[in-house]
């Protein structure tokens, strides 16, 4: 029992010096491990006679339960002074670069183009597409081209090497997607509801030209399309591409497919006209969205259409010069080089 | 085609206002592309009287000092180059310091007060080209008759302020290649009134004997030829005005007989031609084909052999001119000349344009005929030629005009009536139009309106309006004028028809995603390539560009990786030292040779003349990309694992790399994989071979990172791959047990199989299987390497799996990939 009474007066003064896990390990050992003091003292417990045996019990339970209590107090403290040192630890430099998995980007020409398509799918279009090469049927004839007319020269026109001797319809690279006019309605009775995006290919190479280029074509071929129908469908686009407040004018212009011809153009989103020097409308006010119409009858007709029952309209975007005046490039011969650092700008 | 503001004023007989002018010409389909004031930095320019001339006293060049009265008791001593100073009394323009005047390169520079060769000259007396009013420099203007000293140039003359439009007249609207169409059709878009104006009755007189001529259409190119003759006393200077009105619209004045040619050209759209009467042999024109062995030496000095096609104009002995293109040498009017032979014909537009093609000739009366002058012009146009040289030139026609007609020409005939109906105006262009407006905007046009019935007015187009051919043309006519400003925004009904001429756009686009989304950069380059480029990929185009802009881009590509690896190159160049690039784009293969009739049916199923496919080309160059940790070259893994990524994000399916066929050439015979997605061939992904490295770097001028991978896949087999495919797996709710074993195995064994046996062996529990450490090293059995494997089991259902289960099928897997492989477990 005095035993007993000197362990219990020990117990407290045995946690204080803990510093460690291992150390409480070591001190919890001593009084309740298998050789513990305490554990060696109940071994004995047999020994007693019964009387005394149960106040002994009582008293070991009482020591067991301080030394419980002592230990859950050491571990509290321990507990507080790691987490006391890890709040205290030398801060990280944050300014140390993140581990960020590498960000690959869509060309800009891909990008304007998603926007662009995006927009009339939106409005109810389906996406069409043709190939790039095609006969000048295509390209010229059906869409109304007269032969040896100026109107050819709008369109200067890379053609492909044919064996000589060849008679067939001479091979070209598609100088617009308006062949794909005629590649829908040639696949299918009206309606037509369709954009077709692609590239394009015209003899020019300049700041502002390049042989290649993006283009995207819209045509609507129903019962009852009037010329009111193109401006709301083109106002609509250009209020979703460039913002809500832009609006659009319809001017008069030429193209041989198309009749009457119309070129749309967006009242400028960024100065709204008032800044002479502006970079996106040059102080126009307006920038072209693009050139349109209704399809002429003649192309209607030559592609199987009843144009006395069908009407429809057509029209034509330049994706490179949107991303041109998107991105501010300055020349468009940027897009083709793809310069990784070009790139990585956008 | 530019455009003076104050002669359209003229032609209007009234100012509508600048604004006015240039909107509504833009609106109506005549775009005014530029607006230019010019001479409005004239201001302080006066006209000054010369009063007495000495010689500079110092300078050696020919200097002198004009002492100028400049009106209002100012006099002024200036020193001046040219050498035609009047005599005192004479008249001069006179610029002070201040003013703004034309360097010789045309660009406006302020006049300063600074010393000529020792004196300080106040101003300087002025050159047309100085003051923008025309393009002599050789000496300075002096006017023709005298005016009073200190008058303001703009006051004496106000032409010299102008605004000149730039107009962009498309191909349909020769009309408005001539002030006077411009002006018409600003009368018809803002309603003013509008008359062509009169000529005044010039002198004429009988023609002697050797004033006689004659002309013979014999070409069906040439519907109608008008001439006259005139006489002249020779040519001169044209007046100040004349010469300043061409200078601002880009010609130079030559002398007043050809001004006045372009001055009708310029007003009319009709290109006309003087020739000088004794240069014509016989004085006898005829309209006929060039024949084989003609030659004729162009106004502009170059001898051109004619060519079957030709339409020319020639003489008893020579050809004087290519019809509707330039005149001859030696035929035209020079300062000699005194009998003149006048002009104004008809050419065929087509043949026109043929001429000027093949001679490569485009000149501003072959610019105008192949668009389609008015046929009924020429009488008029000579006509107004002969009033011009009377008033510019002082010419006196001698004899009659002559208007010679070839009465079967279609261009010459009645234009056949139109019917425009006002209920398919309102279907074209969705606004209502009365029957009333559509007559008043017609007539203000020039159509003819003949008859009126019910629905449809039967109109009769006017014959400069070559354009107009159908009743939807006329539409076209009525919306100009009506405005399309007045046409509202209707909402489309959605007829949500699906295309039918499809492509392979959904998957172009998820492509791209998801190779942007591990890490590459999308590339779009060129369709054409150049040969050199192909041979150092030792490939070959199977189809060329007839018509190239350059050898450099002559053929279309077979592959895209030729122009990607250039694109990668370009950075490289400038110190770049990684690279990831894809493209996904069209690569072509052989022309097919069609007919017409097999055109249509390719067409009808969207195929064009050249076998097109879209391929998706990768490269990856230099180190993967890391931080803190060692700096690792890429391998073709890094490539193998961004398309076992983009098949996972398309769908879902097996690739399997292998090395079976014969790799491309640009591949490296020991690091290439052929990659089949579900059994089909997709494609080749491998480190660049050596030789084609060698060669690209030699011809590009590049040295390429030291790993430099490259790949290419056929996009259409990919297209199995959709969402729609994938089935949801409720997870499992059982927890996986995990065992992991590194075996070692001979080389020549493929990891993939050493993976299969595994599985073979481990049985349907197993679900996954995965390397993922290997180890080569010295201390290993030459030939083997060790493969770290990762296998996964899972019961089935609810089924719980006990460690004696997973242990068993681990004993079967290892026994297998011994078995089969020789496999040890380390």
């Amino acid at each position: 029992m005095e035993a007993l009474d000197a362990i219990e007066h020990d117990v407290d003064a045995s946690f204080l010096p803990v510093q460690s896990d291992p150390e409480l390990r070591a001190v919890y050992a001593r009084w309740l491990g298998r050789e513990g003091a305490v554990t060696l003292l109940m071994r004995r417990m047999p020994e007693l006679p019964g009387p005394e045996r149960k106040t002994f019990g009582q008293a070991i339970n009482r020591v067991k339960d301080k030394v419980e209590a002592a230990k859950t107090v050491c571990e509290q403290r321990l507990r507080e002074h790691a987490r006391a040192l890890d709040l205290g630890r030398e801060p990280l430099d944050v300014s140390l670069p993140g581990r960020k998995p590498r960000v690959g980007r869509l060309h800009p020409l891909s990008r304007m183009m998603y926007d662009v398509i995006d927009a009339f799918v939106a409005m109810g279009f389906d996406v069409a597409e043709g190939p790039e090469t095609d006969w000048e049927t295509n390209n010229f004839e059906r869409l109304g081209f007269p032969p040896d007319h100026p109107a050819m020269d709008m369109q200067d026109t890379f053609f492909l090497q044919q064996p000589d001797g060849a008679t067939g319809p001479r091979a070209l690279l598609r100088t617009h997607t308006s062949t794909v006019q005629v590649r829908e309605m040639l696949s299918h009775a009206p309606p037509v509801m369709i954009v077709a995006p692609g590239a394009v290919y015209r003899r020019d190479d300049d700041a502002t030209h390049s042989p290649m280029f993006a283009q995207i074509e819209g045509l609507v071929v129903d019962q009852g399309i009037a010329l009111s129908h193109l401006r709301g469908t083109l106002d609509t686009f250009a209020r979703k591409l460039f913002g809500e407040r832009v609006t659009t004018r319809m001017r008069g212009s030429y193209f041989p497919f198309t009749e009457p011809s119309v070129e749309l153009d967006a009242s400028c989103a960024l100065c709204g006209g008032s800044d002479p020097s502006c970079r996106m409308c040059k102080g126009s006010g307006w920038l072209e969205v693009g050139g349109a119409g209704m399809v002429h009858p003649t192309v209607l007709k030559n592609c199987g259409v009843d144009p006395e029952k069908y009407t429809g309209f057509a029209f034509g975007l330049g994706i490179d010069r949107l991303a041109m005046i998107r991105y501010q490039i300055p020349e468009i011969s940027l897009l083709y080089q793809n310069d990784v650092r070009f790139l990585e700008s956008l | 085609m530019k455009i003076s503001y104050a002669w359209i004023v003229e032609l209007l007989q009234t100012d509508p206002g600048l604004d006015r002018v240039v909107r509504a010409l833009t609106d109506g389909g005549l775009e005014v592309e530029h607006v230019a004031q010019v001479g409005t930095h004239l201001q302080s320019v006066c006209v000054a009287v010369v009063q007495s001339v000495r010689a500079h006293p110092t300078s050696k060049n020919p200097l002198s000092l004009v002492t100028v009265d400049l009106g209002q008791g100012a006099s002024l001593e200036v020193v001046c180059g040219a050498s035609n100073v009047p005599a005192p009394g004479g008249c001069v323009l006179f610029a002070p310091a201040g003013a703004h005047v034309f360097d010789k390169k045309g660009s406006l520079f302020e006049l300063v007060e600074k010393p000529v060769a020792g004196i300080v000259s106040k101003g300087m007396l002025c050159s047309e080209i100085e003051l923008g009013l025309g393009g002599d420099d050789n000496g300075i203007i002096v006017l023709d008759a005298p005016v009073a000293a200190g008058t303001p140039l703009l006051t004496w003359f106000s032409a010299a302020r102008d605004t000149v439009l730039e107009l962009n007249v498309t191909p349909n609207r020769p009309d408005a290649l001539g002030h006077l169409g411009v002006a018409r059709d600003i009368a018809a878009l803002l309603d003013l009134p509008f008359a062509e104006p009169s000529n005044e009755p010039h002198p004429t007189r009988e023609a002697t004997a050797s004033e006689q001529f004659s002309v013979q259409i014999e070409s069906d190119r040439c519907p109608r030829f008008s001439a006259a003759v005139m006489t002249v006393a020779g040519t001169t200077r044209s007046p100040l005005w004349l010469r300043t009105r061409l200078w601002r619209l880009g010609v130079r004045a030559i002398d007043s007989v050809v001004d006045c040619t372009n001055l009708v050209m310029f007003e009319l759209g009709q290109p006309t031609h003087v020739y000088d009467l004794d240069a014509i042999e016989g004085h006898a024109l005829t309209v006929r084909a060039a024949r084989s062995d003609e030659t004729l030496q162009t106004l502009d000095g170059k001898t051109r052999a004619l060519l079957q096609g030709d339409v020319v104009i020639a003489d008893a002995g020579k050809c004087v001119g290519l019809a509707g293109v330039m005149g001859g040498e030696g035929s035209g009017v020079s300062s000699g000349t005194t009998r003149l032979l006048l002009e104004a014909a008809h050419f065929d537009a087509s043949a026109v344009r043929r001429m000027a093609k093949r001679h490569d000739m485009h000149t501003d009366a072959s610019h105008r005929f192949e668009r389609g002058v008015d046929p009924q012009c020429p009488p008029k146009a000579l006509a107004r030629l002969q009033h011009w040289l009377a008033t510019v030139a002082g010419a006196v026609q001698a004899g009659k005009s002559l208007d010679i007609q070839r009465t079967d020409s279609v261009a010459l005939q009645p234009r056949e009536p139109l019917v425009v109906r006002t209920s398919r105006v309102a279907r074209v262009l969705g606004v209502q139009i009365t029957p009333s407006e559509i007559a008043t905007y017609l007539s203000r046009l020039g159509f003819k309106m003949l008859s009126h019935e019910g629905d449809a007015q039967s109109v009769r187009a006017p014959t400069h309006r070559p354009d107009v051919l159908q009743e939807i043309d006329v539409i076209e006519e009525i919306g100009r004028v009506h405005g399309y400003d007045k046409i509202h925004n209707a909402v489309l009904p959605a007829s949500g028809a699906s295309a039918g001429a499809r492509g392979d756009y959904a998957l172009r686009r998820a492509t791209r995603n998801a190779l942007a989304a591990s890490g590459l950069d999308e590339a779009v380059t060129y369709s054409f390539v150049s040969d050199r480029v192909l041979a150092d990929f030792a490939m070959e185009s199977s189809v060329r560009i007839a018509n190239p802009l350059s050898q450099d881009r002559a053929a279309l590509r077979p592959s895209l990786l030729p122009g990607l690896l250039q694109s990668a190159a370009v950075a490289v160049r400038y110190g770049e030292r990684r690279g990831r690039l894809f493209e996904v784009g069209t690569v072509f293969g052989a022309l097919q040779e069609v007919s017409r009739a097999q055109e249509l049916t390719e067409t009808r199923a969207n195929r064009g003349p050249v076998q097109e496919h879209t391929c998706v080309g990768l490269v990856m160059m230099g180190e993967a990309d890391q931080w803190l940790s060692l700096a690792r070259p890429l391998d073709l893994f890094d490539l193998k694992g961004v398309v076992e990524s983009l098949v996972e994000r398309l769908g879902r399916g097996t690739v399997v790399a292998d090395r079976v066929g014969e790799p491309p050439a640009w591949a490296h015979p020991a690091a290439f994989a052929r990659l089949t997605l579900d059994g089909e061939v997709l494609g080749t992904i491998a480190v660049l071979h050596p030789d084609v490295r060698e060669r690209f770097e030699a011809s590009q001028s590049v040295t390429l990172p030291a790993v430099t991978l490259v790949g290419e896949l056929r996009l259409s087999v990919l297209a199995g791959l959709s969402e729609v495919t994938l089935k949801a797996k409720a997870p499992p709710k059982t927890p996986a047990m995990v065992r992991d074993v590194a075996l070692l195995v001979a080389r020549s064994h493929p990891a993939a199989s050493v993976v299969g046996a595994l599985r073979e062996g481990a049985g349907s529990r197993c679900v996954r299987a995965e390397i993922f450490d290997r180890y080569v090293g010295d201390e290993l059995p030459e030939g083997t390497h060790s493969l770290a494997i990762s296998l996964v089991f899972r019961g089935a259902n609810e089924e719980t799996l006990t460690d004696v289960q997973v242990d068993q099928w681990m004993q079967a897997a290892l026994a297998r990939a011994t078995e089969t492989l020789g496999a040890t477990q380390r």
